[in-house]
């Protein structure tokens, strides 16, 4: 495997941030290269690129290169690849790639797997049809003009109504040149594309055949279990493993090094950055079960030198973040003179709003499989960053990355934890010292207490208003630790879902404005969390965009309709780097039609209300009506979230749905319960008792309604959940006249006295 | 450790493991029966959902001598065919997302249909009030719970949406 760095990486990170949404310009480069070469593959199929190999029986393998965690990607690009193709869907095969340079970067995050992928799996497949569609027309001595695909894996001759299929084809394909700028399809001729389709993999599922990270076997392997510096940053002082390796079948106990790790995406690390990424390390249990090396790290007596991390509470970060917020920060964007115009406006509004520590949770703890042998490594990772992770095992175990193997596994749930790296690495060196295959488990507790959290943030946003009640300055000032800093060092602006970055509110009709960060400076490690940024700051802003309709009597959706009534690009120029200037109608269109499904403005009974919360973010536009009840003891109920969604063209309605639906239920999970605490700088949860989940009992219900286009497809894995919490928060206000500012909801605030 | 004796999917088996190994592991790790999932380890997630005499029980935390000698049926072994109406519904559904927790939810589901054939909404949760899928599919595994349970009745399966024939490297 040769190296993966080029240049388009160091844009990688860019495009996990909501600020790169949707940008054609910057498109990962995702080349074809001439064919794939899959070992025992017979030698007469057709093998026009790497994503498609067509056999003589007909049957059609379609790779796909990005990472399955339940957003049905294997069966979204699958259909992108079957539809140019003209194949017949129930002939197609679903293979996952492995990791590999021919496949360019496959990375899977930042709601990118469509938008990247989506014009050069369109021309993979169209070049291929191309091909066959020659063969046919060599074959039967005609023009090519003669000949037409059927959609159903055939070529056909109308004049004579002559067919041919795929299979019958392949052999001569494979000798046709490789055509260049083949013409697309017309959307109005798409079978499969816009189509509900059936998950390729949900018989498996269903029947416990699904086979994810943690059920991987290999033969003569071994199980291990970690135990991690409870404190972040901490080491191993000494450790006794004599009562562990009194346990049965425990077959070897020893230190784990923390061996630093290389960013995340390729991105140059600054000299001096401060950076602090390195893998946990601790104490591996190796044993011949789970069970029997969970048995044999609770027998171990560990000292720990918990460094200067101990000292951490999340009772000081709080006030250190309300210090932060007293003095300037790092000035990210300014527009005008926002400090002059505030001082003099006829009226402001302040108001200050607070999220917390959040861990990702997904369901399959996280886990990894590796055998190391013979300069050789081998790995089996439920990844979203196979790249990434092969750059670390290369430069950790000092091998050329021609010697490693990442197969990418069936992942039981990611939502970001798993573009982190360090499971991977920790099993590839487990396994080395074993000298064994070997899976590494992760417990729950070790899942949760050892995560790369959402990071905890203050906001004090203040807003002038002129006589007239027009808004002629916004300040919004962020006090929260760097997101990127874990990974890189330094201090990087998290500015998604901020009104900078394009989420469209207020866009273009503030000509005064202030972005700014201070940071908080933690051993807690940060990472990307579903939506990333974009869920915190925008909690922030759309809440407070409906404190300012409240303050001026006017309707919430009035006022958004008022904020974005310009063509002009959002507050903040919409011209970062990468960044695709809001388009105003679009937004308004997704709150037109979700104000009209949720029955906005239509009275509800007392302790009943409605909230209204929408954006831009990663290529696509979404609206939130919540409507919730609140009883007199403050007991809350979030009885309907309607959504209204604008990603361009659908690949399968079905999909977009199911993540919409998803992203709510991860929304209100963090809205209406979780915090990760901190004491004695330790992650204080350890389950999903203390760190409950929506179940469901409290689901809502919850409608998506998606506006027929054929602009450029939109990510959908993130954007269902910024707009969750704050929907729902400004819902709670209609009801009771109460701002909830903190997430989770402090609910016994809205107990009346 | 003594030898203990299951049924697992009507297979009888005999294993050596210490006694406080909770079924799970044996499952998973002994018998290479991996549909079975590893969630939370204190019966609080459901994930790890299968049928002991019939009743759901969480694997992670029973232990292997409690259930020797009785008879377990895992995600595996619902149905040979994969056709237990409860599995048909999820599929006719498109209810999974990730998955993980599905055949949890689908052991419950078949446990609650088999003493209950037609559920109301609190029976369905507080049957699955203990399970949890991350990936937000409730509203899904609800109506899928009343079309099992309506197909339960009625006997007869609905066809699944179009999925190509060969998935194999999905898995």
């Amino acid at each position: 495997m040769k190296t993966l760095r080029t240049a388009t990486n160091t844009s990688r990170r860019e495009f996990l941030k909501s600020t790169a949404a949707g940008s054609a310009g910057l498109l990962l480069a995702f080349y074809l290269p001439a064919s794939a070469s899959t070992p025992g593959a017979p030698e007469q199929d057709f093998k026009p690129n790497a994503y498609i190999a067509i056999d003589s029986h007909g049957d059609i393998r379609l790779v796909v290169t990005r990472s399955e965690m339940g957003q049905g990607v294997r069966t979204a690009l699958a259909m992108i690849l079957a539809e140019e193709l003209g194949a017949d869907w129930s002939r197609v095969k679903i293979e996952q790639g492995d990791c590999d340079p021919q496949y360019g970067d496959m990375t899977t995050g930042g709601s990118m797997s469509i938008r990247s992928t989506w014009d050069p799996l369109r021309k993979a497949g169209a070049s291929a049809r191309d091909m066959l569609l020659t063969a046919a027309a060599q074959t039967w001595g005609v023009t090519r003009e003669e000949c037409s695909p059927t959609g159903d894996s055939v070529i056909e001759h109308k004049k004579t109504g002559r067919k041919l299929t795929y299979g019958q084809l392949a052999v001569k394909a494979a000798s046709v040149p490789v055509p260049k700028d083949v013409p697309l399809k017309d959307p109005k001729d798409y079978r499969i594309v816009g189509t509900k389709r059936a998950r390729v993999d949900g018989q498996h599922i269903v029947i416990g055949e699904a086979h994810y990270g943690i059920d991987t076997k290999v033969p003569g392997m071994l199980f291990a279990v970690v135990a991690r510096p409870p404190v972040f940053g901490g080491k191993v002082k000494k450790f006794d493993a004599t009562r562990a390796l009194a346990v049965p079948g425990v077959r070897n106990v020893f230190e784990v090094p923390a061996v630093e790790m290389p960013p995340l995406f390729g991105e140059e690390r600054k000299p001096d950055s401060g950076h602090e990424h390195y893998l946990w390390g601790g104490v591996a249990v190796v044993a011949d079960s789970t069970w029997q090396a969970i048995a044999g790290r609770r027998a171990l007596t560990i000292d720990w030198d918990n460094g200067p991390g101990a000292e951490e509470s999340t009772e000081k970060q709080r006030a250190t973040l309300t210090e932060l917020l007293k003095t300037d920060g790092k000035e990210l964007k300014k527009i005008g003179d926002p400090d002059a115009t505030i001082s003099s406006a006829a009226k402001t509004i302040e108001a200050d709003y607070e999220t917390p520590f959040l861990a990702h949770m997904t369901m399959e703890p996280v886990n990894s499989t590796a055998s190391v042998h013979d300069g050789k490594c081998e790995v089996w990772a439920p990844t979203q960053n196979p790249n990434g992770m092969a750059t670390a095992l290369a430069g950790v175990l000092n091998l050329p990355q021609s010697a490693l193997t990442i197969h990418i596994t069936l992942i039981g749930g990611g939502f970001g934890r798993r573009l982190c790296i360090d499971y991977g690495v920790e099993a590839a060196l487990i396994s080395r010292s074993a000298a064994a295959p070997v899976k590494v488990i992760w417990t729950r507790d070790d899942d949760i207490r050892h995560d790369y959290y959402r990071p905890i943030s203050h906001h004090r946003l203040r807003a002038g208003l002129d006589a007239r009640g027009q808004v002629t300055s916004w300040l919004h000032h962020i006090a929260a630790p760097s997101t990127d800093s874990t990974f890189l060092g330094g201090e990087v602006p998290d500015t998604g879902g901020t009104e900078i970055a394009g989420t469209g509110l207020p866009s273009g009709t503030v000509p005064n404005y202030l972005l700014q960060q201070s940071f908080l400076h933690t051993a807690v490690p940060r990472g990307y969390w579903r939506a990333v940024d974009t869920n915190w700051n925008h909690f922030a802003v759309q809440c407070f965009i409906d404190e300012i309709a409240a303050a001026t009597s006017k309707d919430p959706l009035a006022l958004r309709r008022e904020l974005i009534a310009t063509k002009e690009k959002p507050a903040g120029g919409g011209d970062n780097e990468g960044e695709t200037p809001v388009n105003v109608d679009r937004l308004l269109g997704v709150l037109n039609l979700v104000a009209e499904k949720s029955d906005w403005g239509k009275p509800l009974a007392a302790g009943r209300g409605r909230g209204i919360a929408g954006l831009y973010g990663f290529g696509s536009y979404v609206a939130h009506v919540a409507e919730v009840t609140v009883a007199k003891d403050g007991t809350l109920r979030v009885d309907r979230v309607v959504v209204a969604v604008d990603c361009g063209q659908v690949i399968n309605p079905d999909l977009v749905a199911a993540q919409i639906e998803g992203g709510v239920v991860f929304g209100l999970t963090s809205a209406l319960y979780d915090e990760i605490t901190i004491q004695n700088g330790q992650v204080q949860q350890t389950n999903f008792d203390n760190y409950p989940m929506l179940r469901i009992a409290d689901m809502p219900k919850v409608e998506v309604h998606l506006v027929p286009s054929h602009e450029p497809p939109g990510g959908i894995g993130e954007p269902g959940v910024p707009s969750t919490a704050p929907a729902v928060a400004n819902a709670i206000f209609a009801a009771t006249g109460k701002r909830l500012r903190r997430l989770p909801f402090q609910t016994q605030e809205l107990a009346k006295s | 450790m003594d030898a203990i004796s299951l049924t697992v999917n009507g297979q009888k088996h005999s294993v050596e493991v210490s006694p406080d190994t909770p079924l799970l592991w044996v499952l998973r790790d002994t018998l290479g029966l991996t549909g079975t999932k590893f969630g939370c380890g204190q019966s609080l997630c459901g994930a790890c959902t299968v049928h002991v005499d019939g009743e759901a029980t969480r694997s992670c935390t029973a232990r292997i001598a409690t259930v020797a000698g009785r008879s377990i049926t895992t995600i595996e072994g619902l149905s040979s065919d994969g056709r237990h109406p409860v599995q048909q519904a999820w599929l006719s559904d498109q209810v999974p997302q990730c998955g993980y927790c599905q055949a949890g939810m689908i052991m419950t589901t078949a446990a609650l249909l088999a003493k209950n054939s037609a559920p109301t909404d609190s029976d369905i949760d507080e049957a699955l009030g203990g399970h949890i899928c991350r990936c937000g599919t409730y509203l899904r595994i609800r109506r899928a719970v009343h079309q099992a349970a309506a197909k339960h009745s009625a006997s007869e399966a609905t066809a699944p949406l179009p999925a190509p024939a060969g998935a194999g490297g999905a898995r």
